[in-house]
């Protein structure tokens, strides 16, 4: 028989076991969206709430989350909760214990002991010895509770007892930086209270393996959530300021829909569909901007998927992997890494001359055309090699020679992959600012949209199509949004720059929202096309 | 070696076959001699013991069946299990003519037609099955070939016996008109001349054996 | 089990038998192995290099018409090697180099400017796998005829004044009723084959194949992957199409060569084919006492 410890299938539900993590959980997670709203300010840190003010609620809380965890662990040791704790804590929790104690130590040396290198290094080095030591030693159940325990209650007694505060700053001797109070005991509970959530997980689930497995769900989740209020607040922050100066004016049915000499009431958003500056416009819009960017999203477009298309067809299919594709590989990822005020600086000096002798919206497509090239060659590569080999061999089994298996079968099944590429750089390229400023710009608030359908000229002589339209500068959006915001040149009584800015911003996200929106419907469509079971 | 289980069930199959054949010739054996010394309890042993031969004839005939069905084998072992399958039919129908024999000599008087040899003729056919099984447990096929014409010798002297009784039986002078003396030499005469045949089959059934075994060891159809 | 190519005191060398006896006196008896009818396919010192692996030596064999051949072996025999030849699949290995004759019909098919286009219609390949793209079944099997330009459709074609339609439907009922799948998916014909189940799927593989109206059948292990009521359907199948087809069948599964093969040729550890000859002789009665072994399971 092994020597695996035997426990029973089944936990009993031990009460405590289970309800104090969730509350210590639960009680973190407040301070843990209380210590970031501190620093958003949305919570006055000098100020008092439920009678206590809020820097001792947020040291209270890790007192709290320590005495709780101090009672797991020895609840475990001693047997009063039911768990399956492994031998040691682990690796992980050593050295990130470790690495905290080593911290707390060194701080402590510099403080009383001096700033020279011995005396905090030597500090360090012993406290993180103890502290992975008492991590280590024990059994997984004190282990992965007791130092950080402890760690937390320090904390908490330092914030609480007042020793750092709203108006304490420490500038500490081997450093010019200033650490305030104000910003530190918010940022010292949020570290804090993660590393409760994870040993309060951890004992949740009775340690083990399991436990383990359900602390980091909850790290895991932790980042997670962290990331979708970034991107919500980061959203709502540009709709809330931008909204209402787009909307300026609009109504469901004051505008008018043209249909086969039928004229029918529709949306009117006026900031939208306006020109910026003129004489009879009571409300300035961003129109020629919008125009301006899908024309630089399709010219760009068109210019870089062929070629990428088809160069990754050609580096997967037919070219031998040897030198040759290793280097392309690496000068792909050389361009796809290059800031994109570098290809402006291209733009500005090579195709600038050559082309249109100014800045110009054929230019800033070419430039962004080759920023987006990289990114479509490198996920086509991927898409096309993910085909697999069966289709291949079926269809030269069949007798079909190799260029019309690559047009039916092998780029029909790489197409989602491919779309996805092309969404991807679509949504870059269509907010990038630098190489805009530098190409193809002109005049960021113009009368009017530019008429490029309207301006193709046929001649007999080279180059036999011209367009003018297309060799003069223009706006787009985020050129714009950066002149109004940055420059402040915008000059209308109806909105301040910011305002404006604002209104532009948001016109922007919703324009690339539905460019992306055309991109996810298409790769659904051929993704079914593919697989339609 | 792989398939070790199915190495064995093959080797268990053929030691099976033999003891069969080693318990039918045993039978035999107890029947002639009973019937050469007009042993009444000993033929009556054989006569009661024919239940042990069929069932075991019946276990041979599951055991190859399960042979085929679980293992599918091709070549020589099916072959083999094939062969097996039908020579354990023979071996019970050997079994049957020992039982025959063992009633024989319950019912019969011996003290008539002594000059008819009938012992030379079952060491004969009990030589010929022997060797059947020897050359079942070797897969010999020349002496498969040997046996095959050992049958005709058998069968002569299987004739001149038959030939013998008859010939006494024209010259034997009985008082026609003692009916019961009558029909004692009737019954007599039929229960001998019934006896040779019997032994005569056993020569045949030997015959049979090894021809399957010639099959069974050469793919050679030939004696079936 | 060991890797076939590693010596084990079980494998078999080229010259002797488990027992140590040497195999010599068979190595050229079954070379007159004669069968009624025509020789489809023949191979004359075929030998297969991958790389510095020897993975086929010297095969001489002649496949008849209209019936069913199989190829049977321990794995690593080369007999997936051999069959690729056929339809010189083994072109698309680049470490693989083949030595040696292939006939088809009497004409050579490894010479310089052979179409390989023709050849790969006349002898289509079923894979172990079922490999069906993914459109749908109708597109699956017009495929091939598409490509070669047999059947034209769609906005161009009518332009042109040509519209298939109703030969392509036809061609897919065609094929479908002869791989035994019509009544199972004559009512989804327009959904996609990826939806079928792993018989039906590998059916659809050998309908697109017949498709292609191919004189001879490759396969490779096709039923190895499927349960066995859909093997059983497969094993049916190939039974109808040996009387317009000829087929050439790897297969791993001794009785199924057996059940299903009119001629079987087996190939032993290194690439060497070691007996040929009628399915029946094989499996009652083989000649080669290394065969003998090998499928009575004596060594694997």
């Amino acid at each position: 028989m092994s020597n695996v410890e035997r426990t029973g299938l089944a936990t009993d539900e031990s009460s405590v076991g289970d309800l104090l993590p969730s509350a210590l959980i639960a009680a973190a997670s407040v301070a843990f969206l209380a210590s970031w709203a501190t620093i958003f300010q949305w919570l006055d840190e000098t100020g008092t709430y439920l009678g206590v003010p809020l820097f001792h609620l947020l040291g209270g809380s890790l007192f709290v989350l320590a005495a709780g965890l101090v009672i797991l662990g020895l609840g475990s040791h001693f047997g009063y909760i039911d768990g399956t704790p492994s031998g040691n804590a682990g690796m992980t929790v050593g050295v990130v214990f470790g690495l905290l104690w080593a911290v707390v130590g060194g701080l402590v040396a510099a403080q009383w002991g001096g700033n020279a290198p011995v005396v905090w290094l030597g500090g360090a080095v012993v406290f993180g010895l103890l502290g992975a030591g008492a991590a280590l030693s024990p059994r997984e159940d004190l282990g992965s509770t007791l130092p950080i325990a402890l760690l937390l209650a320090m904390v908490g007694y330092v914030v609480v007892a007042g020793h750092i505060n709203a108006g304490w700053t420490w500038t500490p001797g081997w450093t010019g930086a200033e650490f305030p109070g104000s910003e530190l005991v918010p940022a010292l509970v949020i570290h804090g209270s993660l590393l409760g959530i994870w040993s309060a997980a951890k004992a949740k689930r009775g340690y083990g393996a399991q436990g383990r497995q359900y602390g980091a769900y909850w790290l895991i989740g932790v980042a997670v959530f962290s990331m979708l209020g970034v991107l919500g607040l980061l959203i709502a922050f540009i709709v809330v300021q931008g909204l209402d100066v787009m909307l300026t004016g609009a109504s469901l049915t004051g505008g008018s829909l043209h249909l086969f000499g039928v004229s029918i009431p529709w949306l009117e958003v006026p900031f939208v569909t306006n020109v910026p500056g003129g004489l009879f416009v009571d409300i300035p819009g961003v129109m020629p901007a919008v125009l301006g960017t899908l024309w630089l999203v399709l010219g760009a477009v068109s210019f870089a998927v062929p070629l990428g298309v088809g160069a990754a067809i050609f580096l997967t299919e037919y070219a031998e992997q040897g030198r040759f594709t290793q280097l392309v590989e690496v000068a792909t990822n050389g361009l796809w890494s290059t800031p994109s005020i570098v290809f402006g600086l291209f733009g500005l000096a090579f195709l600038v001359p050559r082309i249109s002798g100014g800045n110009s919206i054929f230019v800033g497509q070419l430039v962004l055309g080759f920023m987006l090239l990289p990114l479509v060659l490198i996920t086509s590569r991927e898409a096309i090699k993910a085909v697999p080999d069966e289709y291949r061999d079926a269809s030269a089994a069949l007798g079909v020679t190799k260029w019309e298996t690559i047009r039916s079968v092998v780029v029909p099944a790489a197409l989602p992959g491919v779309i996805t590429g092309i969404i991807l750089g679509v949504g870059r390229i269509a907010g990038e600012t630098a190489p805009l400023l530098l190409v193809f710009g002109g005049s960021p608030f113009p009368s009017a949209g530019p008429q490029v359908l309207q301006s193709f000229r046929f001649s007999t002589t080279p180059p036999f199509v011209t367009n003018d339209a297309l060799l003069s500068p223009a706006s787009a959006l985020p050129y714009q949004l950066y002149s109004s915001i940055t420059a402040g040149v915008f000059d209308h009584p109806a909105f301040s720059s910011t305002e404006y800015g604002w209104g532009t911003a948001l016109v922007l996200l919703l324009v690339v929202i539905g460019l992306y929106a055309v991109g996810v419907g298409s790769r659904i469509y051929f993704r079914r096309k593919l697989h339609n079971e | 070696m792989t398939r070790d289980e199915y190495q064995q069930s093959l080797a268990a199959l053929r030691t099976d076959v033999l003891a069969m054949g080693d318990l039918v010739a045993d039978r035999l054996d107890r029947a002639l001699a009973a019937l050469s010394t007009v042993d009444e309890s000993a033929a009556r042993a054989v006569a009661d013991a024919d239940d042990a031969v069929d069932q075991r004839y019946l276990d041979l005939e599951s055991e190859c069946i399960q042979l085929l069905a679980r293992q599918q084998p091709v070549a020589s072992d099916l072959r083999f299990v094939a062969s097996s399958f039908k020579i354990v039919t023979d071996l019970e129908r050997v079994g049957d003519l020992a039982v025959n024999l063992a009633q024989y000599t319950l019912a019969a008087d011996r003290k008539r037609f002594e000059e008819v040899d009938l012992s030379s003729i079952g060491d004969l056919a009990r030589d010929m099955l022997d060797d059947a099984m020897t050359a079942y447990r070797t897969d010999d096929a020349a002496l498969c070939r040997a046996i095959a014409e050992r049958d005709d010798e058998l069968d002569a002297l299987c004739q001149r016996a038959s030939e013998r009784v008859v010939r006494d039986l024209i010259e034997h002078e009985v008082d026609e008109g003692d009916s019961w003396a009558v029909e004692e030499l009737m019954d007599d005469v039929s229960r001998l001349l019934l006896v040779v045949r019997d032994l005569e089959r056993v020569g045949d059934h030997a015959v049979n054996i090894a021809a399957r075994t010639l099959y069974m060891a050469e793919s050679d159809p030939s004696l079936v | 089990m060991s890797n076939a190519r590693v010596e084990s005191e079980d494998v078999q060398t080229i010259e002797q038998t488990t027992t140590g006896e040497t195999d010599e006196r068979v190595r050229e008896a079954w070379l007159d192995y004669e069968f009624t009818g025509e020789t489809k396919l023949s191979t004359t010192d075929l030998d297969v290099y991958y790389g510095d692996d020897h993975a086929l030596k010297g095969v001489s064999i002649d496949i008849p018409a209209e019936s069913v051949t199989a190829l049977i072996g321990p794995s690593g025999c080369g007999k997936s090697t051999f069959l690729r030849c056929l339809n010189r699949m083994n072109d698309r290995i680049a470490a693989a180099s083949v030595d040696g004759s292939v006939e088809l019909d009497g004409e050579e098919v490894y010479q310089d400017g052979i179409n390989l286009v023709e050849l790969r219609k006349r002898v289509g390949m079923v894979f172990q796998a079922p490999n069906p793209f993914p459109k749908s079944v109708r597109d699956n099997i017009s495929y091939g005829p598409r490509k070669h330009g047999d059947i034209e459709t769609g906005l161009l074609a009518r332009l042109f004044g040509r519209d298939d339609r109703e030969k392509e439907q036809e061609l897919v009922e065609r094929s479908l009723k002869n791989a035994a799948l019509w009544d199972e998916v004559n009512d989804r014909l327009d959904d996609n084959a990826l939806g079928l189940s792993g018989g039906q799927q590998q059916r659809l593989c050998i309908a697109r194949c017949l498709a292609t109206d191919p004189e001879v059948i490759l396969m490779d292990e096709p039923a190895s992957a499927l349960d066995p009521i859909a093997t059983a359907k497969i094993e049916d199948l190939i039974d109808d199409l040996a009387e317009e087809y000829t087929v050439v069948i790897v297969t791993h599964n001794m009785q199924q060569a057996a059940r299903i093969s009119d001629q079987t040729a087996v190939f032993l550890t290194g690439g060497q084919l070691v007996e040929y000859g009628d399915t029946d002789q094989i499996f009652e009665n083989p000649r080669s006492q290394r065969v003998e072994d090998y499928i009575t399971g004596k060594f694997g």
